[in-house]
């Protein structure tokens, strides 16, 4: 579907990136730390958050101008100065199909462009740990320890 | 136009209708056979209950934000009764693909595959390190499943009632006579055996694939209903003034007609329905684990779009049907059965009719099924996993563990067809108030978890329980004083604090605990912490460090 488009993509490497502690510390010259030492954020997690925030803007400001137009030309009409649009009443038009079109678009601007595609882990296996109450109740005995379901 | 309501009375579904129904449920059993030997493959948890992490674009996009049956009985029932304003009502919607896929999408699928997790209680338990969290995540979501659950077996057995051949009373009024209330414990029957025998054999997969078909239904469904329906009124803005002859000006503007005076949505509630949508699909157990199961980032981009064109194609045609349904079956005794009628109705001297009466039928009949097998997989991976596996007995055998998950799907459906017998009231009371108290109880906890470090177990905990207290708090105060008459019908009402719904609230009040909770315990352990917040060193480099961070 969007075959033939470049996407953005970034594959996660951990690229050692020059902290707040770094560049002090070659302010003052001190002594940097070696790179492998300091952990860095995971690529994922930044771009996953800038996404969230972006989404959560996005959302406010459709609130915002829908249940805003709705407050102005929704409520106290009469048949009189009732108009309608393809069908629709007028505000249904300029309040709901509208936005929800503008919305329909930044979907698309959103999926194609902003998002950044991330490299994903292959999954560990699925923890299966803690004492065992039933053996323990049933057998009189509790078996603890790690087990790991084999994936 | 004489009112066609008393010529319904004697239309009776013809036999292609009914048989429309039993095609779709026999395409879902195939599909879940078909599930079922794709769960063989791997492991039986992370098959049965995930899927295997493979979900692609079409599987996430049309199933994680779960349409159900509220999608087409509750709702048109609603535009039926109370006019244009429904559609502002419905409008959060507009944003429910970005939110639902761009906000916690990556990281859950992320945070899913660093500690293992197929359930969301697995998932609070290791990002936290505390099975304390998973428990509490485990009860809350039982709880507020149970009463999505209930809701939806009411709707597929109306549904199954009313399509049953022969019946010449459709309605569901007091002098029924027994046959009707035969027909609908029959459907009942037969729509439980079904969902509950193809969930049980195919798991996860078999909820998705069967959701999937079931969503393509849907979509061909409400097309062609719009296209019948709307010609039949004369247009939409026919339909619309002559609605309006019948009610008041109210049907085409806010806050919408009704013949007792209420005020169906003040701008209070339209605000607060904004965020039902938005943030209850956000926060739903049941997307968050569909999103889990993502095959890549990429699917959940992609999801996005295909998801956004989908919704437009569902929701603002349903709408046009049911103003024109209002102009033309004005007095309709029980709205909720809207859809069906208009589908026999519209259909009814057409070629074929019956069968393409049945294609219609089956849209809101597969959207019952599709979220009842999603629901009983989370319920049952609740049980069988979260509490008997990782709480009370880990060293149980794979095939244990098999036979209980098939045991307790059978029993979670028996009690839902239990609470169905005689049937509950207000599908779509009870869709909203199973969706506010997820929203209420997970969404914080779960944002906190993905993008908080300084998150704590006990913080999460907070979260959870009060927003759900909240909730159940203000229900509790709605059930037990007057009717306010804002907002709908019903004597399953919560109190409209301020003239907001309790979703507010209880995000307000969740988020408040997460925070001051977290703040106030003891920071979480750094090891853990890194494990899921920092790059993971690639294949290449330090493997050794890799294996000493694991627990």
């Amino acid at each position: 579907m969007l075959a033939g488009h470049t996407v953005r993509r970034r594959v996660s490497k951990s690229r050692p990136r020059q902290s707040i502690s770094a560049t002090i510390a070659i302010h003052r010259r001190m002594p940097v730390p070696p790179p492998s030492s300091r952990p860095t954020e995971d690529p994922l997690l930044r771009s996953a958050r800038r996404e969230a925030v972006v989404s959560g803007v996005l959302t406010a400001t459709a609130l915002v101008y829908t249940v805003g137009y709705a407050a102005r030309y929704a409520y106290n009409r009469s048949t009189d100065d009732l108009t309608y649009l393809f069908g629709m009443p007028d505000w249904v038009f300029w309040g709901v199909v509208v936005p929800w079109s503008v919305c329909l678009a930044l979907s698309f601007w959103f999926s194609s462009w902003f998002i950044e595609d991330d490299e994903l882990e292959r999954a560990e296996p699925t923890p299966v740990d803690g004492p065992d109450l039933l053996d323990a109740v049933l057998h009189g005995h509790s078996d603890h320890g790690d087990r790991r379901e084999t994936p | 136009m004489n009112d066609p309501v008393t010529s319904t009375a004697t239309i009776s579904p013809g036999f292609a209708t009914f048989g429309a129904l039993l095609a779709v449920i026999a395409v879902s059993v195939w599909l879940g056979a078909l599930a079922q030997k794709a769960v063989e493959k791997g492991s039986f948890l992370q098959g049965y209950f995930l899927g295997n992490r493979g979900l692609g674009v079409w599987a996430m996009a049309l199933t994680a934000t779960v349409q159900s049956g509220g999608t087409f009985m509750g709702f048109p029932s609603l535009v039926y009764s109370h006019g244009w304003i429904v559609a502002l009502w419905i409008a959060g919607y507009m944003m429910v693909p970005i939110t639902g896929f761009g906000v916690l999408g990556k990281r859950l699928a992320q945070l899913s595959r660093r500690t293992g997790a197929i359930t969301v209680p697995d998932l609070f338990r290791e990002r936290f390190g505390s099975p304390r969290a998973g428990l509490v995540a485990s009860l809350l979501i039982l709880f507020c499943m149970s009463f999505m659950m209930v809701a939806q077996f009411k709707a597929g057995a109306i549904l199954m009632k009313l399509s049953w051949p022969g019946t010449g009373t459709l309605a569901l009024s007091e002098e029924a006579p027994a046959d009707v209330d035969r027909a609908y414990l029959l459907g009942l029957a037969i729509f439980s055996v079904t969902v509950v025998g193809y969930t049980m054999i195919g798991g996860f997969l078999a909820s998705v694939w069967t959701d999937l078909f079931q969503s393509v239904l849907m979509f061909i469904g409400v097309i062609v209903l719009v296209l019948l329906a709307v010609p039949a009124a004369g247009g939409l803005e026919n339909a619309t003034r002559t609605a309006v002859e019948h009610t008041s000006v109210d049907f085409a503007s806010g806050p919408g007609y009704a013949p007792d005076g209420r005020s169906f949505l003040p701008l209070g509630l339209a605000f607060s329905f904004f965020i039902v949508w938005t943030c209850g699909g956000l926060g739903s157990p049941a997307g968050m684990v569909r999103v889990m199961a993502s095959n890549s980032t990429a699917t959940l981009r992609r999801s996005i779009l295909v998801l956004s064109l989908y919704n437009m194609g569902i929701y603002l045609p349903l709408i046009a049907v049911c103003i024109a349904a209002r102009a033309i079956m004005p007095n309709l005794a029980s709205s909720d059965e809207v859809v069906p009628r208009m589908a026999l109705w519209t259909t009814r001297d057409l070629f074929g009719g019956s069968l393409i009466a049945g294609l219609i039928m089956a849209a809101p009949f597969g959207a019952v099924m599709a979220t009842v097998s999603t629901y009983l997989v989370v319920i049952a991976s609740g049980l069988v996993h979260d509490v008997y596996q990782r709480l009370l007995h880990p060293s149980a055998s794979e095939r244990q563990l098999r036979w209980l998950t098939y045991g307790v799907t059978i029993f979670i459906g028996a009690m839902a067809v239990g609470a169905c017998i005689r049937p509950p009231q207000y599908l779509q009371v009870l869709v909203i108030f199973s969706g506010t108290c997820t929203a209420s109880a997970f969404l914080a906890a779960v944002l906190m978890a993905a993008y908080w470090r300084r998150a704590t177990a006990a913080g999460a905990q907070a979260a959870m329980l009060a927003g759900t207290g909240i909730v159940l708090v203000l229900y509790a105060i709605g059930w037990t004083s007057d009717d306010p008459l804002i907002g709908e019908a019903s004597t399953f009402r919560p109190h409209y604090l301020l003239g907001l719904h309790p979703i507010v609230w209880g995000l307000a009040a969740s988020t408040l605990a997460g925070i001051v909770v977290s703040l106030g315990t003891r920071p979480p352990e750094d090891s853990l912490v890194s494990k899921l917040f920092d790059a993971w060193p690639t294949a290449g480099q330090g493997n050794t460090a890799r294996e000493e961070a694991s627990p």
